[in-house]
């Protein structure tokens, strides 16, 4: 058989198998390859003609009725294109036994008959139905060549809609120009490398990447060249990304991490910068993607949080002594939203918007003792009833046999203020007054922590008795950090 | 070239011409010629092969001894330069040495092709012979280029092509662009040459390798193209029959054309070191120098100065079979003067024009003395007003008149200030020429001249009617009111904004609920009335005023006007398929609203309505079953113009039925039709990507307008008539002057198919609404052209749309920043104003310069398929 003489988009295929579909004698050799050539140039000139139907329609798609129309004025018998209230077609592929050794495919299309009484029987679609007819509306679009920012025009961001929106993990940067050529491709390689573009096992290129821009970050000294940058970058890209799946906020909170553990850099400057999108880590809900991704290996909201607090913890330790206003103002942000009262959440009853409040006792439990004591402590262990019933609320399914993350917060949190557990000693402890004192919640979490629960109960009683002397110590580590 | 000499070889052996019974060694030499081809080419298995054909046949031959003796003959002595040739691997992978293990068809139509060629060559060669056999030799010699250039295979038109390329390529910048030119009806005429001799496959590749480049600045053609894969197509496309019986146009500078030259004649310096490399170079070279001397026609400059885009594009091209007469489109474009002036009007309209504004402003009225005084000086300006009328003796009245009116004419060349300040007038008489001023803007340029009155269409009848006046009266007045757009460095009217760009205001009315079902939005002169065709075949028309439609209708009992409650809208129905064009009548001009709308529609009819009684007055057949795609009324109304896929524009008159010119000569559909604001000509622009100028009476093409790379879909014409503005596919928007009929620039910026063009009102700024969601506007005078560096930030800043992207820029990075350059567009676009999701149908100036715009809307579902 000799090879296609023309290699155009139409397959001869096609021919073949319409061929052999009608009543015919089977097509002489390389018929069908002369036929589908001559197909593909009529189909070439109605699409010609098509189309000036669509220019003249003052469109930018061709229609199946401009299609018509080419047909109609080529002289040729249109294909009777029902009018578009209907479904448009869809092809449909069909697997068909061959002679070669794979099977092919071929596409048609149902024509199904329509029959004309149901056919204006059946409801108008959605958008036509509702509709008054045509309307119009007038609006300034331009006055003396300025655009006024009205609702009917387009908003500045949408203007650059042409242009393509970020994805929200494809965070692809541009470091300025003004910077020389090596830091630029220091800064492209580096974050480039922090945020690989899939999720990524523990032994894959990618994350060995990622590893080794974590190290540089936290151990070279020219990060200071493009620190302004990368500072920016991750300030942006964590706004960015806090619908984007966890994986992706974790590497972002690695790469903070990696750059506040740098000692070769003069972050001061650019705190202020950082801890915004920490605290929007902290205390957004909800975080991550909804609904949340099974995938193993993306760590829970619950861990970002605690990632997120661990290194605002180091953060306000390292700064804390230079700015004063620093961890006061940490406290007060978060015990503020701690105490606020529960909202609506935004993805239905059955995701309680738990989150703020599991943060903000993450990242206090992480600003030390007196920032726990003050806050979540309270009086006597008056704010914890309090959590308590929140957890209570928002938990209603049951909540004691599931582990309940803002309880668990909680714990962590009184894990801060109690005694370190001695290694030899059997912790023996009333779960009952736990339950009467702070709450039946937190008494069902702290089963297996005796310890703990001993400790705040303790703590409590000895408060109660007005022995102010934790605080004392309290007020002295916080000054010592 | 010395390789090429082989098959010539042929020829001047003397052997086979010795015998002299020509017919009878026909066959013999036919073998010889092909092996000797073979053999030099390096063909070796394709030889055997062919040897052994021959021996097969050799065996039912009447002659068989000869056929032997030829195939022992052509081995022979092999020549140097074809063992070289031999043991040089051939470039191409088309090479028939590896197809001839099997033979394909490929390898058929080249060996056909071969024949073919010899056969026609020794043919020739015979003739030449028996014609006159003494000197033979001069004979051979004069031959020799023709027959070369016949004796080429496949992949040396391919090869030829490319080396141009490279040669263009590697060549020097100045000459880039007008030698880059050439290389598209060289792509073009390799192509078909490959499909006429059978290489289907190497034309293929050819073209899917090469089309590329070329798709940007020819569009159509390539599309064209690409749909051609037999001889048989070649035949049925009108593009390829044109190709091969016209000669493309190139413009070229002196310089450029004598270094084709020289690269051609092998003199230039690369040519040595190519020739060893590559053994082909000379017969690829051949090729080339085949295509250009036969197929295409090189118009030389005189002078040796670069040419610039903008001439490359209006200058070349299929020119002869565009133009009715076989003369260069310079030649053409210049051998007719227009008249391009203001319609005239008559003496007494005027006066009763005067009269009646200055009774409406009494306060302003003014005395007869200043204008006394000055009339003279302004009477010296006959050509404006034709026939000598005895305006300078009239009375006292009409003095004033005379003022009114064509005291602009004498102040055509910036007389006016001195004028001004001789005249002994007073504070108020600079207050009233001020106020005039606008209104004879208009007539300001002396070179134009203007119709007679019995030249426009219709003729301006002797006795107005109350319309007319009312019509001009209202044009004064918003010529009065009417806002000055544009840069206005000597506007210098009000002090303040001397350096100051005043663009327009935008009101856009955004159609809802329609789909994009919309084709085509009208608005009124008046702004009173808005209409919109639909692909539905109606017709929708609103009152913009808030005022309901009220339908007229006379009472067949005592005869008496009535109207009905009225409707918020109106719908027109008649059409059986889409309205692409509406146009309604100028009578009224802004004074009131229009009494009747035309629409032109798929279904080939044009219809007349009536926006008094809402109901289809005339139908108009002429352009049989092919779509009318645009209608247009005259600027003095009774006529239209029409424009339709018959390839054809034609005028009516509304009271026949059957047109009255039909304006012939466009290559493709006649996509828009515009009147000149004089009546005397129309322009028409075609899918063809040319524009043309027509007279209306005569129904001649006065101007070709070439350039656009793609269909042209809208124009426009300048209220000043001196400017055209043409665009389309391209999203590209061309200028021309109508007078000299050179293009003045293109005005980059949409990035898809413009729909809509609209002079404002002072001529000064054009805007256009495109596809592409945005309405654009553009300076008219100034001279545009790529845009070099950023260098009016205050402008851009001031406008929105282009610089927003400055004022998001203030963060330094971010995802999603990548693009911080503009987008790019020519200097002279003023401002983008994007819309949400309205693809504009329609610009549309006030005579006051306010700019409407329409479209319709489209909703976010649809918007893969509806905004690009």
């Amino acid at each position: 058989m000799p090879p296609p003489q023309t290699t155009g988009i139409y397959p001869s295929d096609s021919i073949t198998e319409v061929a052999q579909s009608l009543p015919l004698d089977p097509l002489g050799a390389g018929s069908a390859d002369l036929l589908a050539g001559d197909v593909e140039y009529r189909l070439h000139l109605i699409i010609q003609e098509a189309k000036k139907f669509m220019v003249n329609g003052k469109r930018g798609t061709l229609m199946p009725e401009d299609v018509e129309y080419a047909m109609d004025a080529l002289n040729v018998e249109p294909i009777l294109i029902p009018p578009r209230p209907l479904p448009l077609p869809q092809f449909q592929a069909l697997t068909i036994p061959s002679s070669s050794s794979h099977p092919q495919q071929i596409y048609h299309l149902p024509d199904d008959e329509i029959d004309f009484a149901t056919y204006l029987k059946q409801p108008l679609p959605a958008g036509v139905a509702n509709s008054s007819g045509v309307k119009w509306k007038a609006h300034w679009l331009a006055v003396e060549g300025v655009q006024p920012a009205i609702k009917e025009n387009p908003n500045p961001t949408q203007r650059g809609a042409s242009r393509p929106q970020p994805s929200s993990t494809s965070l692809r940067p541009q470091a300025r120009t003004q910077l020389p050529q090596e830091l630029q491709l220091y800064f492209t390689r580096l974050t480039t490398a922090l945020v690989p573009p899939s999720p990524t096992g523990p032994e894959t290129e990618p994350e060995r990447h990622r590893l080794a821009a974590l190290t540089s970050l936290r151990t070279d000294v020219a990060v200071a060249g493009i620190l302004v940058y990368v500072v920016k970058w991750l300030g942006e890209s964590i706004q960015k990304c806090l619908m984007a799946p966890t994986g992706t906020i974790g590497q972002l909170v690695d790469a903070v991490e990696a750059l506040v553990g740098n000692e070769g850099v003069f972050l001061e400057p650019y705190v202020h910068i950082l801890l915004p999108p920490l605290m929007s880590i902290i205390l957004t809900v909800p975080l991550g993607p909804h609904p949340s991704s099974s995938s193993s290996n993306q760590p829970s909201p619950y861990d970002l949080r605690l990632h997120a607090s661990q290194v605002l913890g180091k953060v306000a330790e390292k700064y804390g002594r230079s700015y004063p206003g620093l961890v006061p103002r940490l406290i007060s942000t978060l015990s503020k939203s701690l105490n606020s009262p529960p909202f609506p959440s935004p993805l239905g009853a059955s995701n309680p918007p738990s989150g703020r409040y599991e943060g903000s006792l993450l990242a206090l439990s992480c600003l030390g003792k007196q920032a726990v004591k003050s806050t979540v402590w309270g009086k006597a262990g008056e704010n914890i009833s309090r959590i308590d019933d929140l957890a209570g609320r928002l938990y209603t399914d049951g909540g004691g046999k599931k582990r309940n993350p803002l309880i668990r917060a909680l714990i962590k949190c009184l894990s801060v203020i109690i005694n370190p557990k001695p290694v030899d000693i059997t912790p023996q402890a009333n779960l009952d007054d736990v339950s009467e004192a702070f709450g039946p919640n937190l008494a069902n979490m702290l089963n297996k922590k005796l310890w703990t629960a001993s400790e705040i109960l303790r703590l409590r009683r000895e408060e109660l008795e007005g022995e102010g002397e934790g605080g004392g110590v309290d007020g002295m580590e916080v000054d010592q950090a | 070239m010395a390789d090429s000499s082989a098959p010539v070889a042929g020829p001047s052996n003397p052997g086979p011409f010795t015998s002299t019974s020509v017919s009878r060694t026909d066959a013999n030499l036919l073998h010889q010629f092909v092996m000797d081809y073979l053999q030099s080419h390096g063909f070796d298995k394709a030889l055997a092969l062919f040897e052994q054909g021959i021996k097969d046949q050799s065996g039912d031959k009447t002659n068989g001894e000869e056929g032997k003796e030829a195939i022992f003959r052509a081995p022979g002595p092999l020549p140097l330069e074809s063992n070289v040739k031999r043991n040089i691997p051939q470039a191409q992978a088309m090479s028939a040495s590896t197809l001839s293990n099997n033979i394909t068809p490929e390898f058929e139509a080249q060996a056909k092709y071969i024949i073919e060629q010899l056969q026609a060559k020794v043919q020739a060669s015979n003739a030449d012979k028996e014609q006159d056999g003494t000197d033979d030799q001069n004979k051979e010699l004069k031959d020799q280029p023709t027959n070369q250039e016949s004796l080429l295979d496949p992949s040396d038109r391919v090869e030829g092509y490319k080396s141009f390329r490279r040669w263009v390529d590697g060549g020097l910048d100045l000459w880039k662009p007008e030698l880059d030119n050439l290389s598209f009806p060289l792509f073009v005429h390799t192509f078909l040459e490959l499909i006429n001799f059978g290489f289907l496959k190497t034309a293929r590749e050819f073209f899917e390798r090469h089309s590329t480049r070329h798709r940007p600045f020819h569009p159509q053609d390539i599309s064209a193209l690409s749909s051609i894969s037999t001889k048989e197509h070649v035949k049925a496309n009108p593009f390829c029959q044109r190709m091969i019986s016209d000669r493309y146009v190139i413009p070229l500078s002196r310089n450029a054309n004598d270094l084709l030259i020289q690269w051609l004649s092998g003199a230039g310096l690369d040519e040595d070191w190519e020739a060893g490399l590559h053994s082909a170079a000379g017969r690829a070279k051949e090729a080339i120098k085949g295509i250009v001397f036969s197929d295409i026609s090189i118009s030389v400059t005189s002078n040796s100065i670069p040419l610039d885009k903008i001439t490359i594009a209006t200058r070349s091209g299929l020119i002869a079979s565009a133009l009715p007469s076989a003369m260069p489109i310079d030649a053409f474009n210049t051998a007719t003067n227009l008249k391009l002036g203001p319609p005239p009007m008559t003496d007494k309209l005027k006066e009763q024009v005067v009269r009646t504004l200055q009774d409406e402003e009494p306060s302003q009225q003014q005395q007869p003395q200043p204008n006394g005084a000055a009339s003279p000086s302004k009477q010296p300006s006959p050509s404006q007003i034709p026939n000598g009328h005895p305006n300078g003796t009239a009375n006292g009245a009409d003095a004033n008149g005379d003022v009114e009116m064509t005291s602009p004419t004498g102040e055509q060349s910036g007389q006016d200030n001195p004028e001004t300040s001789n005249t002994p007038a007073s504070i108020t008489v600079n207050v009233s020429e001020l106020k005039i001023e606008p209104e004879l803007e208009m007539n300001k340029d002396p070179d134009l001249v203007s119709p007679e009155e019995n030249e426009t269409l219709p003729p301006i009848p002797a006795v107005f009617r109350i319309p007319d006046l009312k019509r001009e009266v209202e044009a004064i007045r918003d010529k009065r009111k009417m806002i000055r757009l544009g840069p206005q460095q000597n506007g210098d009217v009000k002090v303040g904004n001397s350096s100051n760009t005043v663009l327009p205001s935008v009101v856009a009315f955004t159609l809802f609920d329609h789909g994009e079902s919309a084709s085509s939005v009208e608005f009124s002169k008046d702004s009173s009335l808005m209409a919109v065709g639909s692909s539905e075949s109606c017709i929708r028309l609103w009152s913009l005023k808030g005022e309901k439609l009220k339908k007229k209708s006379i009472d067949p009992s005592d005869g008496s006007l009535t109207e009905d409650e009225g409707q918020p809208f109106r719908k027109l129905i008649g059409h059986s398929g889409p309205v692409y064009s509406l146009s309604f009548d100028p009578l009224y001009g802004s004074s009131s609203p229009p009494s009747t709308l035309l629409s032109s529609s798929q279904d080939g009819t044009v219809r007349l309505w009536s926006t008094d009684t809402y109901s289809n007055l005339v139908v108009y057949r002429g352009h049989g079953k092919d779509p009318v795609w645009d209608v247009e009324w005259g600027p003095m109304g009774v006529y239209f113009a029409t424009a339709s896929r018959d390839r054809t524009a034609r005028l009516w008159s509304s009271d026949r039925v059957t047109p009255l010119r039909m304006y012939t000569g466009h290559l493709s559909d006649v996509n828009c039709v515009r009147f000149h604001p004089n009546s005397l000509y129309l322009a028409t622009g075609s899918n063809d990507s040319s524009c043309r100028l027509w007279d209306v009476q005569r129904g001649a093409c006065v101007r070709l307008f070439m350039g656009h790379t793609d269909a042209v879909t809208t124009m426009a014409i300048s209220p000043d008539g001196k400017l055209l503005a043409s665009a389309g596919l391209d999203s590209s928007i061309w200028l021309w002057d109508l007078g000299s009929s050179r293009p003045i620039k293109r005005m980059d910026g949409h990035k898809s198919t413009i729909q809509s063009l609209s002079f404002s009102a002072d001529s000064a700024v054009l805007v256009s609404g495109g596809l592409d969601s945005t309405v654009r506007c553009w300076d008219v005078k100034s001279s545009g052209g790529e845009k070099a560096q950023v260098n009016e930030p205050t402008l851009r800043t001031g406008t929105g749309g282009v610089g927003t992207d400055e004022v998001q820029g203030s963060l330094p990075m971010g995802p999603g920043r990548g693009n911080w350059e503009d987008e790019p567009h020519t200097t002279d676009l003023l401002a983008t104003w994007p819309t949400k999701r309205t693809p504009i149908l329609k610009t549309h100036y006030t005579p006051r310069n306010l700019c409407m715009v329409a479209g319709s809307f489209v909703p976010p579902s649809n918007a893969s398929k509806g905004v690009q």
